[in-house]
């Protein structure tokens, strides 16, 4: 394509789905939100670790695609399902060429490759079925959701950890205002595997028990696992927008965040620029708020910083875990989810809240009408992201 | 809305190749089996992967052609496969004792573990990201910086740096290991540029490659007829893509040379 003049566009979120710790739908997702529910257990795989497992079996792929048939793909299959009419509607009106894909995700298949390590230890071969092309690497999940979908646009995945769900969104923006896409399947999707479990582990700062984001009790995060996929499109009507996003690096330390919080409030104000918002305007952050100590406190410093005392900060971590590269879907589902029913959700295990912490975190679920929400997402490496979602109203 | 993305550093790296021009000139060093990867500490650098030490050095050279501060330039770093050989430790690891893992390498297996200890080193708190889509890992890579410099205007350096997968993993898949980047800029008065990049386009037919046996398997070396003719001050449509079938070329005019 020849670069084309074009304009900034509206973009519009046409349909979202979720699967997750709080259910396989959007519709168990929101019903376990509103009830409070707390997807986060001891997981016997992990050695009782406690994480946020998706709380049903996944099906398998469909038998074309059965030698890519790896946990991420499956989480990845049931988030698309109940979309399957706005991709092909997306399709017919722009042209499956015109259609980009771009998903965050920071494990691909690596679940499926562990086990397959381990039994080649034990036995000296690799299991019949694995294919190292097929099971592993990022492309594998890039060509099922093409086959699932048919998109034939650009496809890619963004892997800069937990950031990276977030940063899909944003390059899915750039691609349509930019003008190489019209619209674009946009999300996340991670599996729990051991590498990430033990590899916390081995930070230590995986927490014994459901995790209490913002909270003065707070001892550190679980891992969860999902999926999250938007259809996203130049122009059109759907539950909401994104108006805006925001990037930049800490330039720090690799598994720090700066203290001072200063990478996070540049992509704050990066997502409230480019969305034309102004920090009164916002009237509830999704916060990216791990359990951890030292990121809760940075990102509380950096919120303070910028936004009035009044605005609401919502933690939904302690109902999902931290699903890693997907985490930035996920919690945009949950934002749509509050945007599009009025009604802010509370953020569980945060009470009582730690006094150092100065944010207006929501203890109690309030019916209260959210047009501008942002959602921030941090990463390994000083990786920042944050989008502004806003009501179609 | 910026509509002319010029090119103003080119730069390749592989084992017995220390830069573009002793890999234009054929003349390999055995001895090379690593970059000097000198915009990382030598603390970080002793316990970077190899496929880090690449897109140091190959995002150093790039942006060296034009003196530009790489702690100035937004950082795209993009991996079909990734830190595969960390990742290959990690999984040694689980399999011995208890089974538990090193933080150091667990932190440096992420796929944006260059892109992390890059904007560390050179304290570059611009935008950064790291990408991967197997032979088509270039490509997006590209389209990447094109939508950001259109957007945002400024420069931007893309790096695509593979190795090949681990034993066992490795039965059908091993190629030698390799990294290239170019440093794009949208500013039309930059000086010292090669051309410029006209369209990115779906074909039916993309002209073919030829590509050394070492590095037919390696997402990355579609780059190499790119900077090859970028080097040589040529125009033409190249392929961005090592998959099959229709895919997307890039056209690119070595003419239209801001000086």
């Amino acid at each position: 394509m020849t670069l084309p003049t074009t304009s900034r566009p509206e973009l519009t979120i046409v349909d979202y789905s979720t699967c997750n710790a709080l259910g396989m739908s959007n519709a168990e997702v929101i019903r376990s939100l509103r009830q409070g529910v707390c997807g986060l257990r001891p997981h016997p795989n992990f050695e009782g670790a406690v994480c946020g497992a998706v709380p049903e079996p996944l099906p398998p792929l469909i038998f074309q695609l059965s030698e890519f048939d790896t946990r991420v793909n499956r989480l990845a299959a049931v988030a698309l399902e109940p979309m399957r009419s706005s991709i092909q509607k997306a399709i017919r009106r722009w042209g499956a060429d015109r259609v980009a894909l771009v998903v965050g995700s920071s494990t691909a298949g690596i679940g499926t490759t562990e086990e397959a390590y381990t039994a080649f230890k034990q036995t000296g071969s690799l299991p019949s079925g694995y294919r190292f092309e097929h099971k592993h690497s990022y492309s594998n999940l890039v060509y099922v959701m093409r086959q699932l979908s048919g998109i034939r646009g650009p496809g890619y995945v963004v892997s800069t950890a937990c950031s990276a769900a977030a940063k899909a969104f944003c390059s899915a923006g750039r691609l349509v205002s930019a003008g190489f896409a019209d619209a674009v399947l946009v999300g996340g999707v991670d599996a729990l595997c051991q590498i990430t479990v033990r590899g916390f582990r081995s930070l230590h700062i995986l927490s014994d028990r459901p995790c209490r984001p913002f909270g003065k009790e707070r001892n550190g995060l679980n891992i969860g696992e999902g999926a999250a996929m938007f259809v996203l499109e130049r122009e059109g009507e759907g539950p909401a927008r994104l108006l805006g996003w925001g990037e930049s690096s800490d330039a720090y330390r690799f598994s720090t965040p700066a203290p001072d919080g200063s990478g996070i409030i540049s992509a704050m104000q990066g997502a409230l620029r480019r969305s034309g918002l102004v920090p009164e305007d916002i009237d509830h952050i999704n916060a990216h708020a791990t359990g951890t100590r030292i990121n809760d406190a940075a990102e509380g410093r950096a919120i303070a910083e910028i936004f009035p005392p009044s605005v609401r900060v919502v933690a939904t971590k302690g109902y999902t875990g931290h699903a890693l590269g997907a985490a930035g879907a996920i919690e945009a589902a949950l934002s749509i989810m509050a945007i599009e029913h009025g009604w802010v959700p509370v953020s569980l295990g945060a009470e009582p809240l730690d006094p150092e912490v100065p944010l207006q975190v929501t203890l109690r679920s309030e019916p209260v009408p959210s047009r501008f929400v942002l959602s921030n997402s941090f990463a390994f490496g000083g990786s920042n992201a944050c989008i502004a979602l806003g009501s179609t109203v | 809305m910026n509509e002319v993305i010029s090119v103003r550093g080119i730069a390749v790296w592989a084992p017995g190749y220390n830069d573009l021009r002793s890999w234009l000139c054929g003349s390999r060093d055995e001895a090379i089996e690593a970059p000097s990867s000198r915009l990382l500490s030598v603390r970080a650098r002793g316990r970077a992967s190899l496929l880090t030490r690449m897109f140091a050095e190959v995002i150093q050279q790039a942006l060296g052609e034009s003196g530009t501060d790489p702690g100035a330039v937004p950082l795209i770093c993009a991996s079909a496969f990734g830190e595969i050989q960390i990742t290959g430790q990690l999984l040694e690891m689980m399999n011995r004792g208890s089974g538990a893992l090193s933080p150091a390498r667990f932190q440096n297996s992420v796929h944006n573990a260059a892109v992390g200890q890059l904007s560390i080193a050179t304290g570059n708190r611009l935008y950064s990201t790291a990408l991967s889509a197997g032979d088509d890992t270039l490509l997006v890579a590209l389209l990447e910086a094109l939508a950001w410099l259109r957007i945002e205007g400024g420069e931007t350096v893309v790096a695509v740096a593979d190795e090949s997968p681990i034993p066992p993993f490795n039965s059908r898949l091993c190629f030698t290991p390799l990294a290239c980047a170019l440093h794009l800029t949208a500013d039309p008065s930059a000086s010292n540029t090669y051309g410029r990049l006209v369209a990115v386009r779906m074909t039916e037919n993309p002209p073919g490659v030829d590509l050394a046996p070492e590095m037919r398997d390696n997402p990355c070396a579609i780059g190499l007829p790119l900077l090859e003719t970028i080097a040589k001050r040529k125009s033409a449509i190249l392929p961005l893509s090592l998959a099959k079938g229709p895919g997307w070329c890039l056209e690119y005019d070595a003419n239209e040379v801001c000086t």
